[in-house]
């Protein structure tokens, strides 16, 4: 079953990953001194304490996760697929189970390359006139980590049932909230226990939805 | 007689709507049911139902002794379904569908499902966005059969093909799926379709299960009666087995469900000019019983050697 998953699900994410990776590395060009006119000018600031890639990794991030969360169970929904998808001998919890771990494994690793590159490129001597510390790169691996509640919000909204589109957004919204906070919470102590039970939360609904909800 | 799909007071609510209305419905195993009903009538519903995509408000069903929400990935591998319209993967290739499909499963005919694709001219190459109706359909068949399932459910396999591509389709079915033992359940709203295959039929009016009974009793139990006036045509009166009249000019045509000499007296008591009793063929029996004032129509049930006529309350 995996391996039919993995071969289905990256077929399907790879326009998106690929999309929202150029778009990655392009806005990452500009911590890397790069220019693109009029897109960006080359940054002036110290690697990883300038606020405009921050902004830039947020707002790509976001959008990425949304597409990719909305592909893999709205899209199936209104393709009428999941009747196709459902029918097969596995349970349906493994299926949604391998949906969202090949999912978060693709907005993961698509996004966490300019984060490496830019990294490797700003530990490497005479690249740049500041000082680097590989725990610099802390605040934009948290950011990085945090956008997955927003993947696991848009997962939830494009799965659940309702009958006004207020209801269907509500865990993309509640998402936006819990990926504020756990962003914004200066200490990591109250941080990463709230990320850890968001996602747990986010999972636990969705593998509750995928079960009860009508596939009609 | 073990049975292959049993239900139990199954109903669903679409809001206020009740789309599928305490169906309890036994299919042996072995059989071919064919299940019709109009568009909307529930069809689609009960087989949701059944596959364990959509819940119902009340009532249980099982596939294979096994309850439709709690069925192992093991039992699933011996039932297959072919969706309404044929969902597959669009950006796939017939090969990459049959490849995709195949490793769920433990058992897989590759042999014959390469036979499928062959007889009905499908290069595996072919994109499934790029493939016709009829085509897709035909693709939904071979994926179906090749794990040599037990039970095949069929939600209306035809919608949305043409006449030729139907009967082809059909006729390829007939071939492919029938081996001793295997049970399958068909619906359509074609009744032509069904004649073809179906040994037992259910018919389905707005959610109720207003017939189940083997094909050729129905076909039997159902006559017109065709009755000539001189003029404007009374009502015909109520009585038992009666589906619906209908007044055309000076003729009156009514329905009857398991037609008799009472039936025969009502007529000619109306002093009309002539009556012509018509034996109707399996497609029109159909229209005629499910085009009737619907609250009021007869029941067929069971393997009934009589025809029961339950509820005439408000028969027109």
């Amino acid at each position: 079953m995996w391996r039919a998953m993995i071969y289905k699900e990256l077929r399907e994410l790879c326009g998106i990953a690929a999309l929202a990776t150029a778009a990655l590395f392009l806005y990452s060009g500009s911590e890397l001194r790069m220019s693109f006119r009029p897109l960006f000018e080359p940054s002036q600031s110290v690697p990883f304490l300038g606020d405009d890639w921050y902004y830039y990794f947020a707002l790509i991030g976001i959008g990425f996760t949304i597409l990719l969360g909305f592909k893999q169970t709205a899209w199936e929904l209104w393709q009428g697929t999941f009747l196709f998808l459902f029918h097969r001998p596995a349970r349906r919890n493994d299926l949604i189970v391998s949906k969202l771990t090949i999912g978060l494994a693709v907005y993961l690793i698509c996004s966490a390359l300019p984060i490496v590159c830019v990294a490797l490129w700003a530990a490497t001597p005479g690249t740049h006139a500041s000082p680097f510390e590989w725990s610099m790169t802390l605040p934009m691996w948290w950011l990085w980590l945090s956008l997955t509640l927003i993947y696991l919000g848009a997962f939830t909204s494009g799965l659940i049932d309702g009958k006004w589109y207020g209801i269907r957004l509500m865990p993309l919204a509640t998402s936006f909230l819990a990926t504020t906070a756990v962003y914004f919470i200066p200490w990591w102590w109250v941080g990463l226990p709230l990320f850890v039970v968001s996602c747990v939360l986010y999972v636990t609904a969705i593998l509750f939805v995928a079960r009860t909800r009508d596939y009609s | 007689m073990s049975h292959a799909i049993i239900t139990r007071q199954l109903t669903k609510y679409y809001g206020e709507k009740c789309v599928v209305n305490q169906l309890n419905l036994s299919i042996p195993q072995g059989s071919i049911y064919g299940f019709l009903g109009r568009n909307g009538a529930g069809k689609s519903t009960t087989i949701k139902m059944l596959m364990g995509l959509v819940h119902p408000d009340v009532g249980t069903a099982e596939l294979l002794g096994e309850d439709s929400f709690s069925i192992c990935p093991q039992t699933r591998a011996k039932i297959a379904y072919l969706a309404e319209g044929h969902p597959i993967y669009k950006w796939m290739s017939v090969g990459d569908a049959v490849d995709f499909t195949r490793k769920f499963y433990p058992v897989w005919n590759g042999e014959l499902i390469d036979q499928i694709l062959d007889h009905f001219q499908l290069p595996r190459k072919s994109k499934i966005r790029k493939l016709s109706n009829g085509q897709r359909a035909q693709v939904s068949l071979a994926l179906a059969v090749a794990p040599e399932p037990e039970l095949l459910i069929l939600d209306d396999p035809t919608l949305g093909l043409d006449t030729v591509v139907r009967r082809d389709f059909l006729e390829s079915l007939i071939q492919i799926i029938q081996r001793k033992g295997r049970t399958i359940l068909f619906s359509s709203h074609v009744l032509g379709d069904i004649e073809r295959v179906a040994d037992r039929i259910g018919i389905m009016v707005d959610g109720v299960l207003r017939v189940d009974c083997p094909t050729e009793h129905f076909k039997e139990s159902l006559r017109k009666i065709v009755i000539e006036f001189h003029e404007a045509p009374p009502d015909f009166p109520i009585c038992q087995g009666l589906v619906g009249s209908w007044k055309v000019g000076n003729r009156l045509e009514v329905n009857i469900v398991g037609y008799s000499e009472e039936h025969r007296r009502l007529a000619e008591s109306l002093d009309p000019l002539s009556i012509d009793v018509v034996t109707l063929n399996l497609e029109d029996a159909f229209i005629e019983y499910t085009r009737g004032s619907r609250r009021a129509l007869p029941c067929f049930s069971g393997d009934v050697s009589h025809v029961e006529s339950n509820d005439l309350q408000g028969v027109a």
